[in-house]
């Protein structure tokens, strides 16, 4: 019995040392700072964890185990955390990737804001620069270099610029920052300093949407559609609105079909967005067979749309 | 201490004493991995990495020596050490987020 218990004990302290040794290689001849971090992370950890378990099985006491579990568990949590820490912390201060890496979100959209600023010192007036950068400033958060007051002071150049639009860059920001009142008023204020321009309208109704403000968003477009300008969009919207919340099935189904054989015809796209959303609004009756009827229609218009194929496939499931 | 588990006092297996001692001396060849990948750099991230792999090494070496000396209270030190080094890379983390600017 102890011999097995010694053997048993004895494999596991080499099998974590085997690990530790994969671990050392790594970090001594992997050519990044990140592919390194990578490999001590995952094969330290095991290495170490297979080492002590090794030990409490030699020991074989309830003390030692207890000992072995709280080295084991404390380098279970504290070793991504540490790992994650001092990866961000690297990637902060810039430290190079490899050169062999395809994707760099971040580093991408920090590069277009770069871009941005260096257009804006060229010509102060560029609007479509700014609103690339109050993007950048919304959508990232804080830790990445996001800011809303950052936003706010851009929105503001912007209105001195151009006043509707500035307004249409608050909203955008309170928007994002979940102030939806403050939003709603500065959509309000944008559309009537435009004079009632369409596509501010429509941000409008996405917004409400977003918001789960549902009925709002179906009011707008429906005045929209009375207004006799801008019916194609507002019927996408319409039906796009109710597949995606579920409500005013009816209504939204009428305006599918309306927008699928509209004259002139939309483009394949936009017709394949359609179909996947009725397909949608069908799904949700429970009307699977012409549900699937439409989302194959969708994956006609434009062979490879992930959304159809992957409400297809959950139909072909069921 | 029950000496009779004390690695030293049993005599039969040889094997395992071996494979205990085979165990360090690989480790001590890893730790000096880890070092030159300290000495090398080339930055500061590195160098925190390559302490975090040591400091698991010696950790590993010292529940190691606690089986080949019998001595259980070596462990205490494991626990201890790996608590130190965790806090040592947090640190040196946050260091490293006051020393650069916010720009990235």
């Amino acid at each position: 019995m102890e011999v097995i218990q010694e053997l048993t004990s004895t494999l596991f302290i080499i099998f974590g040392v085997i690990f530790m040794m994969i671990a050392a290689l790594g970090i001594l001849r992997l050519p990044d700072f990140y592919i390194r971090m990578s490999a001590i992370t995952k094969a330290g950890t095991m290495g170490v964890g297979l080492i002590v378990v090794g030990i409490a099985i030699y020991f074989n006491t309830l003390l030692i185990s207890a000992k072995a579990f709280v080295i084991v568990s404390f380098m279970l949590l504290t070793a991504p955390v540490a790992a994650h820490i001092i990866a961000r912390a690297a990637y902060r201060q810039g430290i190079p990737f490899w050169g062999k890496n395809l994707i760099d979100e971040l580093g991408d959209i920090v590069k277009k804001k770069d871009d941005c600023e260096k257009v804006i010192s060229k010509d102060p007036q560029s609007l479509r620069a700014r609103i690339e950068i109050l993007d950048y400033h919304t959508t990232l958060p804080p830790i990445l270099g996001g800011s809303i007051r950052k936003a706010i002071k851009v929105a503001g150049e912007i209105k001195s610029i151009d006043t509707a639009e500035g307004h249409r860059a608050y909203a955008l920001v309170y928007f994002r920052s979940n102030q939806y009142k403050l939003a709603e008023s500065e959509y309000d204020l944008a559309i009537k300093g435009s004079g009632g321009k369409l596509s501010y309208r429509f941000e409008k109704g996405v917004f409400y949407r977003e918001t789960e403000q549902v009925e709002k968003a179906f009011q707008l477009f429906e005045e929209i559609i009375s207004e006799n300008t801008g019916i194609k969009e507002a019927l996408f919207e319409i039906g796009k609105t109710s597949a995606l919340t579920g409500l005013n099935s009816k209504r939204g189904e009428e305006a599918l079909t309306l927008f699928m054989n509209f004259h002139p015809l939309p483009e394949k796209s936009e017709l394949a967005a359609a179909s996947c959303f009725m397909g949608q609004i069908l799904l949700k009756r429970r009307d699977l067979s012409s549900a699937r009827e439409f989302f194959e229609k969708s994956l006609e218009y434009l062979p490879g749309y992930s959304d159809a194929a992957y409400y297809l496939s959950r139909l072909r499931k069921e | 201490m029950d000496l009779k588990r004390s690695y030293w006092k049993s005599q039969e297996n040889i094997m395992v004493e071996t494979a205990l001692f085979i165990a360090i001396v690989i480790l001590s060849i890893c730790s000096v991995f880890a070092m030159v990948r300290f000495i090398k750099g080339p930055s500061l991230p590195d160098r925190v990495t390559a302490f975090d792999l040591f400091a698991a090494i010696v950790i590993s070496i010292i529940a190691i020596y606690s089986v080949i000396s019998g001595n259980t209270a070596f462990l205490d030190v494991a626990i201890l050490l790996s608590l130190i080094t965790f806090l040592g890379s947090m640190s040196f983390a946050y260091f490293l987020f006051r020393n650069t600017k916010n720009d990235r």
